[in-house]
């Protein structure tokens, strides 16, 4: 048996956890991951300097370079796109997904994949044949001792001393409302949107646009100095900048945003009145390049459109705000677990930690549902435990003794093929 | 199955549950996570009813900040048999406590559930703080799902529900029972709605009704007195060629005390009446009966209700035997059934020409 030399809580497994902002990987057992990395991934296609001398064969000799990671990716290059091997919360590139995990072995574990059991978090709504395909490269490429597969909202709804409950999940790409029953995903019943991270970042662009404000990110910034507020900022730039990519810069100029959103915007607890939104103290916010100003209502109105989409321009009408998404998916499922549903509301994902976000979903919750229903909204306190709540989750699992038994082994797979993973991990 | 964690459970822990359930001389049993193994912690014993044992010593199980579970005995039994008590699963996780044992705790449950097959199935409570038991206190858990989630339903299941309850409603109205012919109402006559009420408070004990197949009405033929109605004289009441609906009480005796069972019987000649007669007696008999039971008309309660078609049926003996059945367990004897006759000599010649006899 493959698994048996793995006893005790000295099982040696990685966990992954997978999304659109970050790949999250770390030690089963350990209360903290050992990296993040950022999903997404530059690219270079270099040609070969004596790629002319042959018409017949021009595209196959380009080497595709890949640079991943923090500090990799943030080194200006010429001509480095952005990309990512993820769609819809799926794997869609596997080429660059086996390179984002020859990278993490390599860089990170900094060990032979033969001797870790893998436990990967997957979307809830992940379709079999990728699945099957996940399985297949981390047997066959990575020669894996053992796998396992497990519904990322599982975890963090486990994470959070839940069996049954409803995970609404806000990340980069998409906000998506899980039910959970006794550890079974009720796959019928998901509910996902895309208001989310990157809509909020998108949104935040748009207003800068409007307002004439230029977002320099710091790679052009050779030298500052402070302004007053609202003042044309006093920047020089840095010469030896190589011919970037648009994509690059776009993801340079996204990084600033993120940093604004998270440091600047705000939910109101009510509704969006404008009114009393004036009223609300303003945040100072300086830009890489010294522009600095004050934020009031722009703080609030911005993520507003998470909880109240009508009105938001360049969206269509049928997209649901984040309360409608957990309603809807609730009304879906049987009228017994309703209740058990609504008593525990698991809110996890990087976009949650915008301030006030937990209370006013809680608000617009408690007016969605029947009063005589018990409404309890469960979010960890800590950045870390409600960014990782997945890998923390999968980290306690596979750090199990009895868990080994779960695991599709090698054996397993070279006995049963692929398709074990849906025998075993549902 | 569900993801889960794969912890067991340990060996006195499943003896211990086993002997619990059968024995149903424990309370409550609390069970924790200890080295990757589901033990046995604690246990209390029943001393008043549960709600008293749950308030008194069970609550106490409950400590901060340490997950566990809790296998709470009520005191209603699933069914008949003693020892099946009906039990609840408490998974007690309380919000600060560490993530970790959060994680074991959820991920455990399953084969907590799966483990134990009750009387029933086993119902879960799942509880953060001392508050969550108060709908178990209070009684509002027992509430079946209906009770509380009406206004939880969306707009469309409560159309849905909506129309099956009308459809239910309907059909009760149409036709009692499971009939696919509901049955044809003929009007009840004055007279016959006297007899049944005169019939009702007692003063007489006999009413015969009959369909009027012209008027198309339901009408009575004839009624007697309590004190002078005699079951004996039923058989020579029937008119041997036509149909009729009977009520009767019929005092007697059985095993020392002294029953006064209303009986309901549709008569019906085995021969001798036409067809039509028997298709519409047999299609009023249902809203008859009905409206005879029906506690907003008439709410007479019938102890037994026949269709006979052989004025043998209607001795004294026959009915006894219809209202108390012989109870074949008690007779100590295997039933053992006659063997058919055989045919008379040995095949018998083909008989082809019908005697007279059998008109």
């Amino acid at each position: 048996m493959s698994g048996g030399v793995y006893g005790g809580d000295e099982v040696g497994a990685l966990v992954f956890d997978i999304g659109h902002y970050s790949v999250r990987a770390g030690f089963a057992g350990e209360d903290s991951l050992k990296a993040e990395i950022p999903s997404m991934v530059g690219y270079l296609d270099e040609v070969p300097d004596n790629s002319m001398e042959v018409d017949s064969q021009p595209a196959p000799t380009a080497q595709r370079k890949h640079f991943i990671d923090t500090t990799s990716i943030h080194v200006p290059r010429k001509g480095v796109e952005m990309t990512t091997f993820l769609k819809d919360g799926m794997i869609e590139d596997w080429d660059l997904f086996e390179k984002m995990l020859d990278h993490v072995y390599a860089k990170h574990v900094k060990s032979d994949p033969k001797l870790h059991p893998v436990l990967m978090s997957e979307a809830a709504w992940n379709v079999r044949s990728k699945r099957e395909r996940l399985t297949e490269i981390m047997f066959e490429k990575y020669n894996i001792p053992a796998f396992f597969l497990v519904k990322n909202a599982v975890l963090s709804a486990f994470a959070n001393g839940r069996s049954t409950g409803i995970v609404v999940d806000s990340g980069a790409s998409q906000t998506s409302a899980v039910p959970i029953h006794d550890g079974f995903v009720l796959q019928q019943m998901i509910v996902k949107s895309p208001l989310a991270g990157d809509f909020i970042t998108m949104q935040c662009r748009q207003y800068f646009e409007e307002h004439n404000i230029e977002i320099v990110p710091p790679y052009q910034i050779a030298s500052k100095e402070a302004v007053n507020e609202g003042a044309v900022p006093k920047w020089t730039k840095k010469t030896n900048i190589p011919e970037v990519s648009k994509s690059w810069h776009n993801y340079m100029v996204k990084e600033v945003i993120q940093d604004f959103q998270a440091c600047v915007l705000q939910v109101h607890d009510a509704p969006y009145d404008k009114e009393t939104i004036e009223n609300m103290p303003t945040v100072h916010y300086e830009f890489p390049n010294g522009f600095n100003q004050d934020f009031g209502c722009e703080r609030f109105s911005i993520p507003e459109a998470l909880f109240d989409p009508s009105n938001i321009k360049g969206v269509p009408g049928s997209v649901m705000g984040i309360a409608q998404i957990v309603t809807t998916s609730v009304g879906m499922c049987d009228v017994d677990i309703k209740p058990a549903l609504y008593g525990s509301v698991i809110v996890t994902g990087g976009n949650t930690l915008i301030q006030g976000f937990t209370d006013r979903l809680n608000r617009d919750l408690s007016t969605k549902t029947p009063p005589s229903m018990r409404l309890k909204l469960l979010s960890p306190v800590g950045t870390a435990e409600r960014r990782y709540a997945a890998w923390i989750g999968g980290s306690i699992l596979a750090s199990l003794g009895t868990f080994q038994q779960m695991w599709i082994s090698k054996q397993e797979y070279d006995e049963g093929g692929k398709s074990q993973v849906e025998r075993k991990c549902p | 199955m569900s993801h889960s964690s794969n912890i067991q459970l340990d060996d006195n822990l499943i003896d211990f549950i086993n002997k619990a359930k059968q024995k149903g001389n424990i309370r409550a049993v609390k069970i924790l996570i200890k080295d990757e193994k589901l033990v046995l912690d604690d246990h209390v014993e029943p001393q008043g009813s549960w709600k008293d044992d749950f308030i008194q010593s069970v609550k106490k199980m409950f400590l901060d900040k340490e997950p566990c579970y809790v296998l709470l005995r009520l005191d209603s039994a699933g069914n008949s048999d003693d020892a099946n008590y009906d039990w609840i699963l408490i998974c007690w996780s309380p919000d600060d406590s560490h993530v970790r044992q959060k994680m074991l705790y959820a991920s455990t449950k399953s084969i907590l559930k799966l483990t134990f097959t009750f009387s029933s199935t086993l119902n879960d409570i799942f509880a953060t703080c001392q508050d969550d038991f108060n709908p178990l206190i209070s009684g509002d858990y027992f509430k079946t799902a209906k009770q509380i989630s009406d206004d939880l339903l969306t707009v469309q299941e409560q159309d849905l529900r909506n129309v099956k309850r009308e459809e239910a409603l309907s059909r009760s109205v149409n036709a009692p029972g499971t009939h696919s012919i509901p049955g044809i109402e003929f009007p009840i006559t004055d007279e016959a709605v006297d007899g049944i009420l005169r019939f009702k408070e007692g003063s007489i004990g006999f009413a015969e009704f009959s369909l009027d197949l012209s008027k198309e009405m339901i009408q009575l033929e004839s009624t007697e007195d309590a004190s002078k109605f005699d079951v004996k004289t039923l058989g020579s009441r029937m008119p041997t060629k036509n149909p009729r609906y009977i009520l009767f009480v019929y005092p007697h005796q059985y095993e020392g005390a002294s029953l006064k069972s209303i009986i309901f019987v549709y008569w019906v000649p085995g021969s001798g009446c036409s067809i039509k007669e028997k298709m519409l007696y047999s299609t009023c008999k249902l809203p008859l009966l009905a409206a005879i039971q029906d506690a907003r008309k008439f709410g007479i309660e019938i102890t037994k209700k026949l269709e006979i078609d052989d004025i043998d049926e209607l001795k004294e003996d026959n009915l006894l035997n219809e209202l108390h059945p012989p109870n074949s367990a008690s007779a100590s004897k295997p039933v053992s059934f006659a063997k058919p006759q055989g045919p008379a000599g040995k095949r018998g010649a083909k008989r082809l020409i019908r005697t007279g006899n059998d008109a």
